[in-house]
C-alpha cells in the first residue's frame, strides 16, 4: 500500500485544480456579451456615412486616473506582457494658487490624414474606407520603425519579440459585431466612448490638448471634452527629459553613406583613376547600407519597401540608395577594367546623381516627421556637410574640408548657447543627459579640424576622425530630438 | 483608386496577424483573444484591496489563462482597476520562491532545503527560543493579504499550539485606528456601511482618502449616484479625487481634528443637530458639546488654513442635508491622534443622525483585501471571532468550540507591531516569523528596522518571492503560493465575505499558506485538536461556529459554493438569515449599537501637538501615501507586471510646490537629498502645484520613503503616523 506523507499530500493537493468541478458554472448558455449593458450607450447607433468615421471621445472630467483601460487593452487583445495600445498621462495647472489636474487617456487617434500610413515604405497601414480605422497590417511590416518617428502622438510601438510595430485597431472586429472596444468596456467611469465624427479633421494651429502636436499635421479623429481651461494646464512630464531612441544602425548608415557619396563624387569630378579612394567609397557605402538592413525587425521583408514610393520618403530613399550602390559597383568595375570612357563617365554621373538624390531623400525622411530639430534646412546641412567634408578630403584642396564642418559647428553651438524656443528641448538634452556625447562631438570635431589643417597629410586618418565626430553628431541627431507625444506622467 | 492593383503585394493575413485574432468567447464574454479563448470560467475575489472585486477567471483545462472583471457581482459591477486586471501576472515572475531556503549563519548564503528539513528547523529553533526565553520571545507578523482561514490557522497554531504570546499584522499600519475607533464608539469593530451608500448620499465627504486611485471601483459607485451629490474632499493635497470633487478643502497637515471639532461646534451653535437621535441612541453628548465650544471658527480657520466661510458651508452641508456620508482612509488613520480624529468623524455622523439610513454613515474605507478578516479572525489583538482575550467567558467559549483546554489561551491581547519590533532592541523579541508582508520596507525608520532584523536570533519569512527586502534578510524562507494558487475567503470593506479560488498551479514546491501552517503544526505536534483544521472550508465552518451570537455572526452564511452563488454575503448573517433577496445591507438601522447600553458614545480628547513639528532645520512637512492606482504597498507584486510598471514612474520621487522650488532654488527632475530627524534619502524632484506650500509628498512604494519617516504611534490604536514628518531638502551635490 502506498503511504503518502503529509507533505506529499499537500504538494499534490497544491497542484490540483478543481474550481470547475466544485463551483457552479455561470453563463454557459449566454451568447451575447453581458458587459453590453454597461457600454451600449457608449457606441453610435449607426455606421459612419461617407465623409465620416469612428473616433474616440474622451471625457476628461469623467476620467479619474484609474488606468484600467491600459490593462484592459492588454488583456482583451492578447498583447504581450508589457504591451498596451492605450496610455495614460496627466495635465496639471495652477488657477490663481489652486492646483488643477486632469488625467488623459490616449490611444491611436485614427487620423484623417495618418502620418504613419503616409510614411510607411511597405504600405503596412490601411485606413478603412468605411470606418476610418487606421489598421496596421502586421504581416506586411518589415519593422523599420519609421512610423514611430512619423506619428506625433507616439502611437505605433515596436515589438521586440516579433520585430514589427503593432498598434490600436479600435477593436475593429468588436465594433463590427456591435461590441465596444476593450478600453470603452473597461472604464468604470464611462469616460471613453465611440463617436461618429466628420472626416475633414482639424485645422492647422489647433491642438488636441495643451502641449500636443499641431493637429493640422495628421488631423486626429479623437475628441477630448471638458478640458479645464481655467488654468494654463501643461503635461505633467513637460519638464522631464526623455532622450530619443539611439537607433545606432541608422546613425551608422547616415554617416557612412554620405561619406561614401562624397568620396565617390570627388573621385568622379576629379581624378577617376584614384582606384583606392573609389574602392574605399564602395566599401564604406556597402557597410553603411548593411547597417540600415540590420535596423530592420524583419530584414527578409525588406523588398516590400519599394511599394510605398508614391508617398513615403523612406521608400524613395531605399530605392535611390539601392540603385546607387548598384551603379557604384558598376562604376568601380568600369574604372577597374578600364572600360571605354563614355561608359565610365555615364556610370560616374549616374552614381553621383543617385547618391545626391538618395541623400536628398534621407533629409526628407526626417524633415517629413515635422520635428523642429529635424527641419529641412538643418538636416540638409548635417547630411550634406558629412558628404562634402569627405569629398573635399579627396579633392585637390583637402584643407578645405574644415570649412563646412566649422559652419555646422556654428549651427550646433547656437543650439547650445542661444537656443530659440523650438530648440529648448534639444538644448536641455544636449547639455543634460547627453552632455558626454556633446563633448565628444565637439572635441573630435576640433581634433578633425586641427588634423586637417596640419602638415599631416594622410586623408585616411583624417577620415577616421571625421567618421568619429559625425557618429557623435548623428547620435545626438537621434537622441536630442524634440519629442512629439501625448501628455505623460 | 489604385488599391485594386496592390493586394497581391500586401499581406492582409498571415502568422503575425493571427496572433491578434479575436473570437467570440462564450460564457457571456464577448470577443476574446483567440489564443486564450476559455473552455470554462469561474469567479474569484481579487487579492489586492478591500473593495473585494470579483474577477472572472478564464480557464483552459482548469487553469487560468486570462481574466476580466465579473459583470454580475454586487461590488464591482463589471469593472476592475489595473491591479485586478493584472492579478495573474505577478504569479509568473522569475523570482518566485519555489523551495524552502535556509542559512545556518547570517553570513552564509541561503541554500535550498526540503520541506521536512525546513519544518524541523522551524520547530526546533522556535521551540528553543520559546523554551529558553519564554513565551514572549518569539512572535509573528502577519498580513491583511491572506485568506481568513489561513489567518485563523496561523493565530491558533502560533498561540494555542506553539505557545507564542505575541503576533500582529501589517494591518496595524492601515486599519488599527478604525478598529479602535469603532470598538470604543460602537462597542464592536463594525464599519456600518454598504457600498450602495455611495450611490444614495446627498453629501459625500471624503477625508484623507484618494478614492479615485486608491479604490477606483468605489469611485465608480460614487459616479452611479443619481442625486447629484455634493462631493467634498478634505485633503492637504489636490489629489485626483480632489480634482473630481465639487469642493476641496486643502487643510494644513494634521489640522484635521481641530477642523472636525470646529464643525461640531458650528453644527451645535446653528442648531443643526438631530436631538432626538442623540437622545435615543447616544451617550456623552453634553460633555462633547462642552468640549468643542473652544473651537470657534476663527481659531479653526487659523489652524487649518481653511476660511471661516468654507468651514461654515461644510458644517451647513453636514448639518442640514438629508443624507450625509463621511468616509475616511489613511489620511486619518496614520496619525499620532488618529483614533480621536476618526471618532470626531463618527461624532459628526451621530450628532446629525447620519447613521443607519441609506447614504449615511461614518465609514472607514479599509485598505487590504482581507484586513476585515484579520480584524475578526487573526487571533492577535482580538481573540478569534471578535472575542476578547481578557474575558474569561470568551476564552471558555472559544476553547470549547476548538476543543482545547482554556488554560492554553493567553489572557490578554498580543503586543502591537511597534512593541514587537521595539522588543528586539531590548532582547525581548528574539525570533520573528513574517508572513506575506515586507516589514523591512513598510515599517518606518527603515535603517533601524534593518538593524533590528539583523539582531534577531531567527528570522523566518514566508512569502511568494525570494527578492523582497525582508526575505533577503531571512534565515529561513518558506515558499508560499500566491493569490490565485489557493482558496479561502476574504472579507471586504463593507463586511462582505467572498470566495477566492485556486486557478493556477504554484511553482516548484511553493505551498498555500494554509498548507504551510498545517504542515508546521503537524511537525510541531499540536495534538488532536488541530485535526479538524484539515482544509480551508473545514476551518471556515469552525469560524462560523466561533462567530455565533457575536455582531459578526456568519453562522447562516452557507458553504463556499453558496457564498459564490450569492455574490458574497455580508455579516451579520445568522442562522436562517441568509438574506437572499438583499445583496447589500448596512448596520444600525434600528439605532441599537453593540455597547452595553446599546448607545453609541461621543468620545473626544484635547488636540495634541504634532510630535514631529517643523522648525528652521526641518522646515517642510513630508506626507506619504499612494502613488498611483497601479501600485500596491511595497510593490513586491505590482512591480512584476509589465503593464503596471508602465503606469508609474520607475524610481522614487518627491513632489514640491513651484513656489517652494523657486524659493529653495531647486529645479524639476533634479536629484535631491532629503533629511529628517531619523534618516536621509535621495530621489528625483517633481515640481507640481498639487502639493501645498511648505509640504512635500513621497509615494510609499519606494524604499527611500521610509528611510525618513518615524513610527510615532497613536496612543489608542498604536498605528504609526506616516503623514507628517519634518524634513529639509537640498540639491544632491555631485550630480
Amino acid at each position: 500500500m502506498n503511504q503518502l506523507t503529509l507533505i506529499d499530500e499537500l504538494l499534490l493537493d497544491q497542484q490540483a485544480l478543481t474550481a470547475v468541478e466544485r463551483f457552479s458554472q455561470r453563463h454557459t448558455q449566454v451568447t451575447s456579451p453581458i458587459q453590453e449593458r454597461f457600454y451600449k450607450e457608449l457606441l453610435p447607433l449607426s455606421a459612419p456615412k461617407p465623409g465620416e468615421q469612428y473616433g474616440f471621445e474622451v471625457d476628461l472630467e469623467a476620467c479619474s486616473g484609474c488606468k484600467a483601460c491600459v490593462s484592459a487593452c492588454n488583456h482583451l487583445n492578447g498583447l504581450d506582457p508589457e504591451e498596451s495600445w492605450r496610455d495614460v498621462g496627466l495635465l496639471v495647472g495652477d488657477r490663481q494658487g489652486v492646483a488643477t489636474q486632469q488625467v488623459v487617456t490616449t490611444a491611436c487617434h485614427h487620423c484623417a490624414d495618418p502620418a504613419c500610413a503616409n510614411g510607411c515604405p511597405t504600405l503596412a497601414y490601411e485606413k478603412d474606407a468605411k470606418t476610418g480605422i487606421v489598421r496596421h497590417l502586421d504581416d506586411q511590416c518589415m519593422g523599420c520603425r519609421y512610423c514611430e518617428l512619423k506619428c506625433p502622438y507616439d502611437v505605433p510601438k515596436y515589438n521586440d519579440r516579433l520585430g514589427i510595430v503593432r498598434k490600436c485597431d479600435m477593436c475593429q472586429s468588436r465594433l463590427a459585431e456591435g461590441e465596444a472596444p476593450a478600453c470603452v468596456q473597461a472604464c468604470p467611469n464611462q469616460a471613453i466612448r465611440i463617436r461618429i465624427v466628420p472626416q475633414e479633421g482639424a485645422d492647422a494651429g489647433v491642438r488636441l490638448l495643451p502641449g500636443t502636436f499641431d493637429s493640422g499635421y495628421t488631423k486626429p479623429s479623437t475628441v477630448y471634452t471638458n478640458l479645464d481651461t481655467s488654468s494654463d494646464q501643461m503635461p505633467a512630464d513637460a519638464e522631464s527629459l526623455h532622450t530619443g531612441h539611439g537607433h545606432f544602425p541608422l546613425v551608422w548608415m547616415l554617416v557612412m553613406v554620405p561619406i561614401s557619396v562624397g568620396i565617390s563624387v570627388a573621385v568622379w569630378l576629379g581624378d577617376s583613376e584614384d582606384l583606392t579612394a573609389l574602392i574605399a567609397s564602395v566599401a564604406i557605402g556597402c557597410l553603411g547600407l548593411a547597417g540600415s538592413i540590420m535596423h530592420l525587425g524583419r530584414p527578409t521583408q525588406a523588398w516590400r519597401a519599394i511599394l510605398g514610393w508614391r508617398r513615403s520618403w523612406l521608400s524613395r530613399e531605399i530605392i535611390a540608395f539601392n540603385l546607387w550602390i548598384g551603379t557604384m559597383i558598376a562604376f568601380l568595375g568600369s574604372v577597374w577594367m578600364d572600360l571605354p570612357d563614355v561608359i565610365t563617365s555615364l556610370l560616374g554621373v549616374s552614381a553621383a546623381a543617385l547618391g545626391v538624390t538618395g541623400l536628398f531623400a534621407s533629409v526628407n525622411v526626417y524633415a517629413d516627421t515635422r520635428r523642429s530639430f529635424w527641419r529641412f534646412s538643418q538636416t540638409m546641412s548635417r547630411f550634406f556637410v558629412t558628404a562634402l567634408s569627405a569629398g573635399l578630403l579627396f579633392s585637390p584642396a583637402p584643407f578645405l574640408t574644415v570649412v563646412p564642418i566649422v559652419l555646422l559647428l556654428g549651427m550646433e553651438a547656437s543650439i547650445l548657447f542661444e537656443p530659440d524656443e523650438t530648440e529648448q528641448r534639444p538644448h536641455d538634452l544636449m547639455c543634460g543627459p547627453l552632455r558626454t556625447t556633446t563633448w565628444l562631438r565637439f572635441l573630435t570635431a576640433l581634433a578633425f579640424v586641427g588634423l586637417a589643417t596640419s602638415e599631416f597629410t594622410s586623408p585616411w586618418v583624417t577620415l577616421f576622425l571625421l567618421v568619429l565626430t559625425e557618429l557623435a553628431a548623428r547620435s545626438l541627431f537621434f537622441r536630442a530630438v524634440d519629442e512629439a507625444k501625448m501628455p505623460g506622467i | 483608386m489604385m488599391k485594386a492593383k496592390l493586394p497581391t503585394w500586401r499581406a492582409f493575413e498571415g502568422p503575425l496577424t493571427e496572433q491578434l485574432l479575436r473570437e467570440p468567447g462564450s460564457f457571456g464574454l464577448g470577443q476574446v483573444p483567440a489564443l486564450v479563448k476559455p473552455d470554462a470560467t469561474t469567479t474569484s475575489v481579487c487579492g489586492y484591496c478591500s473593495t473585494g472585486c470579483a474577477l472572472n477567471i478564464h480557464l483552459r483545462e482548469g487553469e487560468a489563462v486570462n481574466l476580466t472583471p465579473e459583470a454580475v457581482y454586487p461590488v464591482n459591477i463589471g469593472m476592475a482597476c489595473p491591479k485586478g486586471w493584472e492579478a495573474l501576472e505577478p504569479l509568473g515572475a522569475s523570482d518566485r520562491a519555489t523551495t524552502p531556503m535556509y542559512r545556518s549563519s547570517r553570513d552564509a548564503p541561503l541554500k535550498p532545503i526540503s520541506w521536512p528539513e525546513a519544518a524541523q528547523i522551524f520547530c526546533d529553533r522556535m521551540r528553543n527560543t520559546l523554551n529558553n526565553h519564554g513565551e514572549e520571545s518569539a512572535a509573528f507578523l502577519s498580513t491583511g493579504q491572506i485568506c481568513t482561514e489561513e489567518m485563523a490557522l496561523l493565530g491558533s497554531f502560533a498561540k494555542f499550539g506553539m505557545g507564542m504570546r505575541h503576533g500582529d499584522g501589517n494591518t496595524r499600519q492601515c486599519m488599527a485606528t478604525s478598529v479602535m475607533a469603532y470598538k470604543q464608539s460602537f462597542g464592536f469593530d463594525a464599519p456600518p456601511y454598504t457600498f450602495a451608500d455611495f450611490e444614495e448620499s446627498n453629501v459625500i465627504v471624503l477625508i484623507g482618502s484618494n478614492l479615485c486611485i486608491a479604490h477606483p471601483i468605489m469611485w465608480q459607485r460614487v459616479l452611479k449616484n443619481k442625486r447629484s451629490p455634493e462631493i467634498i474632499v478634505i485633503d492637504p493635497r489636490t489629489t485626483e479625487t480632489a480634482a473630481q470633487a465639487t469642493s476641496h478643502l486643502p487643510l494644513r497637515p494634521k489640522s484635521d481634528l481641530t477642523l472636525f471639532y470646529g464643525l461640531a461646534h458650528l453644527i451645535i451653535r446653528e442648531g443643526w443637530v438631530d436631538q432626538s437621535y442623540i437622545d435615543s441612541h447616544t451617550s456623552g453628548f453634553e460633555a462633547f458639546a462642552a468640549h468643542v465650544k473652544q473651537f470657534d471658527p476663527k481659531t479653526v480657520a487659523t489652524v487649518s488654513g481653511i476660511s471661516k466661510e468654507v468651514i461654515y458651508q461644510l458644517a451647513k452641508s453636514i448639518g442640514t442635508k438629508e443624507r450625509v456620508s463621511l468616509w475616511w482612509t489613511m489620511g486619518v488613520n496614520q496619525s499620532y491622534e488618529a483614533t480621536r480624529t476618526a471618532q470626531a468623524i463618527i461624532n459628526l455622523a451621530l450628532m446629525t443622525g447620519n447613521i443607519g439610513r441609506p447614504g449615511t454613515g461614518a465609514n472607514s474605507i479599509t485598505g487590504q483585501c482581507n484586513a476585515m478578516g484579520s480584524r475578526l479572525f487573526s487571533n492577535t489583538t482580538n481573540l478569534l471571532g471578535g472575542h476578547d482575550f481578557a474575558n474569561p467567558t470568551h476564552r471558555e467559549k472559544v476553547a470549547k468550540t476548538l476543543g482545547i483546554d482554556s488554560a492554553r489561551l493567553p489572557n490578554g491581547p498580543s503586543k502591537a507591531y511597534d512593541q514587537i519590533i521595539d522588543g528586539i532592541e531590548r532582547g525581548d523579541t528574539r525570533a520573528l516569523w513574517m508572513i506575506a508582508t515586507n516589514g523591512v520596507h513598510s515599517w518606518g525608520n527603515r535603517e533601524r528596522m534593518r538593524r533590528l532584523m539583523a539582531k534577531l536570533d531567527f528570522l523566518v519569512v514566508q512569502d511568494i518571492y525570494v527578492s523582497t527586502d525582508s526575505a533577503q534578510m531571512a534565515d529561513l524562507i518558506l515558499p508560499a503560493a500566491g493569490w490565485g494558487e489557493k482558496e479561502g475567503t476574504f472579507i471586504n470593506s463593507e463586511r462582505r465575505v467572498g470566495v477566492t479560488k485556486k486557478v493556477k498551479r504554484a511553482p516548484g514546491e511553493a505551498l498555500a499558506d494554509f498548507h504551510i501552517f498545517r504542515y508546521l503544526a503537524k511537525t510541531w505536534g499540536c495534538g488532536e485538536w488541530m485535526d479538524r483544521w484539515e482544509s480551508p472550508e473545514a476551518v471556515f465552518n469552525i469560524l462560523k461556529e466561533l462567530s455565533r451570537e457575536k455582531p459578526c455572526d456568519i453562522t447562516g452564511i452557507g458553504n463556499y459554493r453558496e457564498i459564490d452563488d450569492a455574490g458574497g454575503r455580508q455579516w451579520p448573517c445568522g442562522e436562517g438569515e441568509a438574506h437572499l433577496e438583499q445583496s447589500e445591507r448596512r448596520l444600525f438601522e434600528d439605532g441599537h449599537f453593540y455597547t452595553k447600553d446599546k448607545r453609541a458614545k461621543f468620545l473626544f480628547d484635547d488636540v495634541q501637538p504634532n510630535p514631529e513639528p517643523t522648525d528652521d532645520s526641518f522646515p517642510f512637512t513630508l506626507m506619504t501615501g499612494r502613488g498611483t492606482s497601479a501600485q500596491w504597498h511595497t510593490q513586491t507584486r505590482t512591480g512584476k507586471s509589465g503593464i503596471l510598471r508602465r503606469l508609474y514612474p520607475e524610481d522614487a520621487y518627491i513632489e514640491m510646490h513651484p513656489t517652494d522650488a523657486e524659493a529653495t532654488g531647486l529645479k524639476a527632475n533634479e536629484q535631491v537629498w532629503i533629511r529628517s530627524r531619523h534618516g536621509q534619502a535621495t530621489c528625483r524632484l517633481v515640481v507640481t502645484p498639487t502639493v501645498g506650500q511648505g509640504q512635500l509628498f513621497m509615494p510609499m512604494h519606494y524604499t527611500e520613503t521610509n528611510r525618513l519617516t518615524h513610527p510615532t504611534m497613536d496612543p489608542h490604536s498604536l498605528q504609526p503616523s506616516y503623514k507628517a514628518c519634518a524634513v529639509r531638502i537640498r540639491k544632491l551635490l555631485g550630480r
